[in-house]
C-alpha cells in the first residue's frame, strides 16, 4: 500500500514569548539582561504516523492537545522542529473556511485568487468554476466583495473551492459545523465522494460520530503525544476513558 | 525543501503570482472614479508641478533639467515604491501564512511587479511632458524596457531582503523611510555625477542606484544607449541583489509563520 502521508518522530516546539520582542532594543536588552522571557512548549512531541493512500484517519484529542499544530504541520503551514513530515500528493486544507480569501475582492474574484492559493493554475480554475458556484449557491453574489457575504455564504465558498479541486489529501479541522442543515449534508456527501473517489483525509473533530462515521481509524493526542491509535471505535473509547479520567 | 526546489516551487505557483499582482493593482483603484487612469495621471501630475517649477520658476541655468529630473525621478520612485509596498507585505498577509501554506517569496515579488507596471505605465506622460518642452527623442527609448527589466530585478532582491528583516524587526519600518531618504539624496536623481565636487564624486560611484538611473538617463536625456560599463554594473548589483535576498528569504522562511 502506498503511502499518502508519513510523519516521522515530529516535535514542533514554541516559544511562547511573555512579552513578545519585536522591536531591535527590546531584542537587545533580553540578550543583555539574559533571563528566559518566553515559556518553551512542545506543542508535539516524537508523534509518528503513517497514513495510507485512500484513507481516513481521525485526530482526536482535547484543546491544546497539538491536534491543530498536526493539521498544520501536515497542510506545510508550520515546520516540524525535529523530524519529519513527507506528504506525496496535492493537499487541500479546510483548516479554516476562506482563508485567504481578500475582502475587498468579489466571490469571482476570490475563486481564483483560493484556486492560486491551492497551486491551481487560471484555465485550471475557469473549468471549474462553474461547479464551484453551482455548489456553493451564490450565483448571484459573485459580483459582490465577499466582505459582504454573510458567515456562512463565506465558509460555503470556501468549502465549495477547497473540494471542488480536487486534491489527494483533504484536511479538515473542525468545519462541519458551518451552513445549515442542508449544506452540512452535502458538505457530508462531498467527503464521502472524495473518499470514494480513492482519496485520503484527515479529520479532527470533537465529533465522535462524525470521526467514527467518517473515519476508519484515528489516533489519540494528548498534551502533544500520540497517546493511541487504532480502529476509530477503540480511539474514542480511549478518549473517553481518559477524559472521564480528567474530569475527575 | 531544497534551494533550487523552492525556486521551482514559486514557478509553479506563478499563477499566485498573477493574481496577488492584479489584486493589488485592482484594489489600489477600486472604488475611484478614475480608476486605472490613475496610473498615468498621478504621475502627470505630479511631473506637471517639477516641471513648471524647474523649467519656469527655479529657471536653473541647464538647458531641459526637469526632464533630466524626471527621467531621474521614474527609476527611483519605481525602487522606492516596490521596496516601500514590500516591507510590510509579509506581515500584512500573517493571516494567510498561518491557515495555509504558499511559497513566501511571492508575495513581495508580487508587490514589485505591481509597481513595476505602475511604473511603466508612467511613462506615457513622462515621454510626452519630455516632448512638450521641446526635448527630442530617438530610438534609443527602446532601451528603457530593458532598463526596467534589470531594475525590477534589483528591486526585488532588496524586496525580499526588506520584507524578511521587518518580519523580526518591526523597528525595521522606521529606518527604511529614514535610508530611502537619505539614499534618495544620494543619488543623483536631483543632479549628476558631473554637479558632484571631483574630490567626493568616487564615493558615489559605489552606489548602484548611480547606474541605474545612467540606464534611463542616458536615452531620454541624452539620446544614447548607456555604455557599456554602466549596463554591466547595473546587470551585475541586479544579480547580486536578488541572489543575496534570495538566499537570505528562503533561509528563514518556514519561520514566518512564528513570527508574523
Amino acid at each position: 500500500m502506498s503511502i499518502a502521508l508519513k510523519l516521522d518522530n515530529v516535535s514542533v516546539h514554541f516559544r511562547l514569548h511573555y512579552e513578545s520582542s519585536s522591536t531591535l532594543k527590546e531584542a537587545l536588552l533580553i540578550r543583555l539582561k539574559n533571563k528566559p522571557r518566553y515559556r518553551e512548549l512542545w506543542a508535539l512531541k516524537n508523534v509518528s504516523l503513517d497514513i495510507a493512500k485512500g484513507e481516513s484517519v481521525g485526530i482526536v484529542g482535547r484543546n491544546g492537545s497539538g491536534k491543530s499544530t498536526l493539521l498544520k504541520i501536515l497542510a506545510g503551514v508550520y515546520t516540524p522542529s525535529s523530524g519529519t513530515c513527507r506528504v506525496d500528493g496535492t493537499i487541500a486544507p479546510l483548516i479554516e473556511l476562506g482563508a485567504g480569501f481578500n475582502g475587498e475582492l468579489t466571490g469571482r474574484e476570490n475563486v481564483y485568487l483560493n484556486g492560486a492559493i491551492l497551486g491551481r493554475s487560471r484555465s485550471d480554475m475557469d473549468a471549474r468554476y462553474e461547479s464551484i458556484v453551482a455548489f456553493s449557491e451564490l450565483r448571484d453574489f459573485m459580483d459582490v466583495p465577499v466582505k459582504n457575504y454573510s458567515s456562512g455564504m463565506y465558509a460555503r465558498l470556501g468549502f465549495a473551492i477547497a473540494t471542488d479541486v480536487e486534491a489527494d489529501i483533504l484536511v479538515i479541522d473542525e468545519i462541519l459545523g458551518v451552513g445549515d442543515e442542508v449544506f452540512q449534508r452535502r458538505c457530508a456527501a462531498r467527503i464521502a465522494e472524495h473518499i470514494a473517489r480513492g482519496g485520503t483525509m484527515v479529520f479532527v473533530s470533537h465529533d465522535a460520530e462524525a470521526v467514527t462515521k467518517l473515519c476508519t481509524r484515528a489516533i489519540v493526542l494528548r498534551d502533544g503525544e500520540k497517546v493511541f491509535e487504532g480502529p476509530s471505535e477503540a480511539a474514542l473509547a480511549h478518549y473517553r476513558a481518559t477524559y472521564a479520567g480528567d474530569a475527575t | 525543501m531544497s534551494r533550487p526546489n523552492k525556486i521551482f516551487e514559486i514557478v509553479k505557483y506563478r499563477s499566485l503570482l498573477y493574481n496577488l499582482t492584479v489584486s493589488e493593482l485592482k484594489l489600489r483603484y477600486r472604488r475611484s472614479v478614475l480608476g486605472f487612469v490613475w496610473t498615468m495621471l498621478n504621475p502627470l501630475l505630479m511631473m506637471s508641478v517639477m516641471t513648471f517649477v524647474f523649467s519656469k520658476v527655479m529657471r536653473f541655468s541647464m538647458k531641459d533639467y526637469s526632464v533630466l529630473l524626471l527621467a531621474g525621478l521614474l527609476p527611483w520612485t519605481f525602487f522606492s515604491q516596490s521596496i516601500n509596498l514590500s516591507l510590510m507585505s509579509i506581515v500584512g498577509k500573517g493571516q494567510l501564512l498561518k491557515k495555509v501554506y504558499i511559497p513566501k517569496a511571492i508575495i513581495p515579488i508580487s508587490a514589485v511587479l505591481a509597481t513595476l507596471i505602475n511604473s511603466s505605465l508612467a511613462f506615457v506622460p513622462l515621454l510626452a511632458l519630455t516632448l512638450l518642452v521641446g526635448h527630442h527623442l530617438n530610438s534609443a527609448i527602446l532601451f528603457l524596457p530593458v532598463a526596467m527589466m534589470i531594475l525590477a530585478v534589483f528591486a526585488m532582491g532588496w524586496a525580499l531582503l526588506f520584507s524578511c528583516l521587518y518580519v523580526y524587526f518591526r523597528d525595521f519600518g522606521h529606518m527604511t523611510e529614514v535610508l530611502l531618504q537619505a539614499w534618495f539624496y544620494a543619488s543623483p536623481v536631483m543632479y549628476t555625477l558631473e554637479m558632484v565636487p571631483e574630490a567626493y564624486r568616487s564615493a558615489f560611484t559605489w552606489n548602484p542606484v548611480t547606474y541605474f538611473i545612467e540606464c534611463f538617463r542616458a536615452p531620454i536625456f541624452s539620446g544614447q544607449l548607456p555604455d557599456s560599463r554602466t549596463i554591466a554594473i547595473a546587470m551585475g548589483s541586479a544579480i547580486a541583489s536578488i541572489v543575496v535576498g534570495l538566499l537570505v528569504f528562503l533561509r528563514y522562511e518556514n519561520q514566518f509563520v512564528l513570527k508574523v
